[in-house]
């Protein structure tokens, strides 16, 4: 008489180790990062030593050639203005803070020519973003 | 008679498995929408007419080139350029307006800019 043979139980692996490491992966990213708006990646951020340390921006990118966009899709500078003055509900004499992050190679007159058009359309204040260069 | 119902059953462990998932998904989360990268902003001011220094005349005029800076038409180093500016301060100039010619990068302005506003108290514009 043939007997089946009784199978052999696999101990289960332990899965606490698991949960162990993932979760101290968790616990460094949640604390070392930061979330951020995302980023256009064909921009080369500036780079500078020592400014005013910032929040990751939502910004106007600018590439090197000189496109111009917000959120992946091009616009114009005047455009770019009144969508923030939409967004963010402010009346005509409101003042108006527009972030710019333009790549490196940018020629700086193209880059002061942007600044110029969003004065025009009515920016109060305009920054460059950078990203700080580790000392 | 009392019969204990649970005198015999083993008490079986609850699933991890749901655990690991959520905390998974809450790790690929934080990992693909954090960035490590520190930003900084730098403030342009000019472009127009800016509204921080209308009108003034400028009481100096600098040109950055690569390595030499021309302050007031004079050419000077890039090291000796912080140096004449806090001479022209003390001798009484509070704006300075930096024109922007030819092909300089932007990262270059900048750097510029961080130095002169670092190293000087001048109200600094930028111009074509």
């Amino acid at each position: 008489m043939r007997l089946p043979r009784p199978t052999a139980r696999t101990k289960q692996e332990s899965t606490i180790t698991l949960i162990n490491v993932v979760f101290l992966m968790l616990i460094f990213f949640l604390i070392a990062g930061s979330l951020t708006p995302p980023l256009d990646k064909e921009v080369a951020l500036i780079s500078t030593a020592e400014s005013d340390q910032a929040e990751p921006p939502d910004a106007l990118f600018v590439t090197a050639q000189g496109s111009i966009r917000a959120r992946g899709a091009e616009i114009t500078p005047a455009e770019y203005v009144a969508r923030i003055r939409q967004d963010r509900l402010l009346l005509g004499g409101d003042a108006i803070t527009v972030k710019i992050a333009a790549d490196r190679d940018l020629p700086a007159e193209r880059l002061i020519g942007i600044v110029a058009e969003l004065r025009d359309a009515g920016a109060t204040r305009v920054s460059v973003v950078t990203e700080r260069a580790m000392p | 008679m009392r019969i204990d119902a649970g005198a015999g059953a083993r008490r079986r462990p609850i699933s991890v498995t749901s655990l690991i998932d959520v905390i998974f998904l809450l790790l690929l989360f934080f990992m693909l929408s954090s960035t490590f990268t520190k930003f900084a902003e730098v403030e342009i001011v000019g472009g127009r007419a800016g509204a921080r220094a209308p009108g003034v005349a400028p009481g100096i005029l600098l040109r950055v080139n690569r390595d030499v800076w021309t302050i007031n038409g004079l050419p000077v180093g890039a090291e000796g350029a912080v140096a004449e500016l806090k001479r022209l301060e003390q001798a009484g100039a509070v704006s300075a307006v930096l024109l922007v010619r030819g092909d300089m990068t932007s990262q270059a302005l900048v750097s510029a800019v961080e130095r002169i506003r670092r190293e000087t108290n001048l109200t600094l514009q930028v111009a074509r």
